[in-house]
């Protein structure tokens, strides 16, 4: 907590006067859009990172820019763990930083921001620890409330497996080189070409795996058919899978317009390397509430969720 | 061919490949890079042990574990293709630096002081993998290596 507070005490002197964050007042429970401007100009890697009130960090958006660029319009996910955002570059160099905290305690809050704020409050994200495996095809409500059903949701439905293809690469690598390293080589050629075939088979075996084993990013989606927490649900949704540009959508939902749904449970899975529109998990304006919060990452010129973490979150369409 | 020795290879791959298998039953947690190096050297080095390998034929042992390494790199660790590609020829470099400077200490029989350092060893190369920029640190490693070289060709070792 000292730390904390000797950093707000050192923000002036963090901060450079030619570097400023526009588009504010950044609130919470939402993807907030900001520009992010240098006088000087910016290149290489630029982070917005969050700062919670334990002081720990969570990187909320980062970009790589390859030539000076002024100004970067930047996205992130905002929620009230976070009280300071501080942006970065290069190998994690501050140049700026924004005590959040100072800024909302300035500002009068609507009723509509208050009534968000109370709601996404009360929809706390689910925590997943299911182990891989297949995820069943449809999924049944029994009566519960929203909150009950996107734990027993997340529980059940967010499961996937890794590829197989790299773990049987694998196993055919490990028998042949068994094979190999067995072979009995008197002579000294035979153990220099026994030897010389090991390392083309280790070379070989090691990029196929790289290759093969990059995991793929997963969209889960369920689409609960109503919007109040306390109402009990029921009803079967079906599961639909898509394989999309880059990553696989699975969504649960009672019809095909799920994207009418209220409130919808999101599970994401995008580590590094994987691409995952973010457009296509949070539509525009909804409000959301993740279990962590996700790292946005601008490519070109789409924004892309990603993290080595798979989060689940509520995104609700009722308050806008 | 001699059966004992294809059964001896084959029971020393079984392990990794559990490892494979446990990919499939655990949550998605990211894992360090150089936590998967230093468990996967100790078996290794303990391989060597129980199957009475030394020099060139250890680092053989190290080598065919590489490609468990790279899945761990890009499964658990979560790295990018490039990234993984760069942790594993750091990984290599290093591993062969480890190796060579034990060579060069005890040829044969390692004892528990060797076996303890060279464990230590790759517990620090693992918190390079991690914590260090990759490029400069396969840079060192490949730099290390190059004296490890030498001073294997000077004994006349290599």
């Amino acid at each position: 907590m000292i730390r904390a507070w000797l950093l707000i005490a050192l923000l002036p002197f963090i901060a450079r006067a030619d570097v400023r964050l526009d588009g504010g007042p950044f609130l919470p429970y939402r993807i907030n859009q900001a520009v992010l401007a240098d006088a000087t100009g910016m290149e290489g890697t630029v982070e917005i990172v969050g700062r919670r009130w334990d002081d720990t960090r969570v990187p909320l958006f980062r970009t790589r820019l390859t030539a000076v660029s002024e100004s970067v319009k930047a996205c992130f996910y905002l929620d009230e763990d976070i009280r300071a955002l501080e942006v970065t570059r290069g190998e994690g160099e501050a140049i700026f930083m924004l005590d959040l905290a100072a800024e909302q305690r300035g500002l009068v809050a609507t009723d509509e921001d208050t009534a968000l704020r109370d709601r996404m409050r009360a929809l706390a994200p689910p925590v997943h620890t299911t182990p891989g495996g297949e995820a069943p095809s449809r999924f049944t409500l029994m009566g519960s409330d929203l909150g009950m059903a996107g734990f027993q949701a997340a529980s059940t439905l967010f499961r996937w497996s890794p590829p197989p293809a790299p773990a049987l690469v694998l196993l055919g690598f490990s028998l042949i080189a068994a094979l190999i390293a067995a072979i009995q080589a008197p002579t000294r050629r035979g153990k220099l070409a026994k030897q010389f075939l090991l390392v083309v088979l280790v070379l070989g075996g090691s990029a196929t795996v790289l290759l093969l084993g990059r995991p793929k990013a997963i969209l889960f989606r369920v689409a609960f058919p109503r919007t109040e927490a306390a109402a009990q649900l029921s009803g079967v949704l079906e599961r639909r899978t898509e394989e999309l540009d880059g990553y696989q959508r699975v969504t649960y939902s009672t019809d095909r317009k799920e994207e009418d749904a209220p409130v919808q449970l999101i599970g994401v899975w995008a580590p590094p390397g994987t691409t995952l529109p973010m457009r296509d998990a949070l539509p525009e304006g909804a409000a959301v509430r993740f279990s962590r919060p996700p790292c946005i990452e601008l490519e070109g010129s789409e924004y892309q969720l990603m993290g080595q973490w798979f989060v689940t979150g509520w995104v609700d369409h009722v308050g806008h | 061919m001699s059966a004992t020795d294809l059964l001896r290879r084959l029971v020393f791959f079984v392990v990794p490949l559990l490892g494979v298998a446990a990919v499939w039953l655990l949550p998605p947690r990211p894992v360090p890079p150089g936590l998967a190096f230093v468990l996967l050297a100790a078996y290794a080095h303990a391989a060597a042990r129980l199957l009475r390998t030394s020099g060139l034929e250890k680092a053989l042992l190290f080598a065919e574990l590489m490609p468990f390494y790279g899945f761990s790199l890009v499964q658990l660790s979560l790295e990018s293709v490039p990234g993984a590609v760069l942790s594993l020829l750091s990984a290599l470099a290093w591993g062969a630096v480890l190796l060579t400077i034990e060579f060069l200490w005890i040829q044969r029989n390692p004892t528990f002081t060797s076996s303890a350092c060279f464990l230590a060893a790759s517990a620090a190369v693992g918190a390079g993998i991690t914590y260090l920029s990759a490029v400069p640190f396969l840079g060192a490693g490949l730099a290390v290596l190059t004296f490890a070289s030498y001073g294997l060709a000077r004994r006349g070792l290599a």
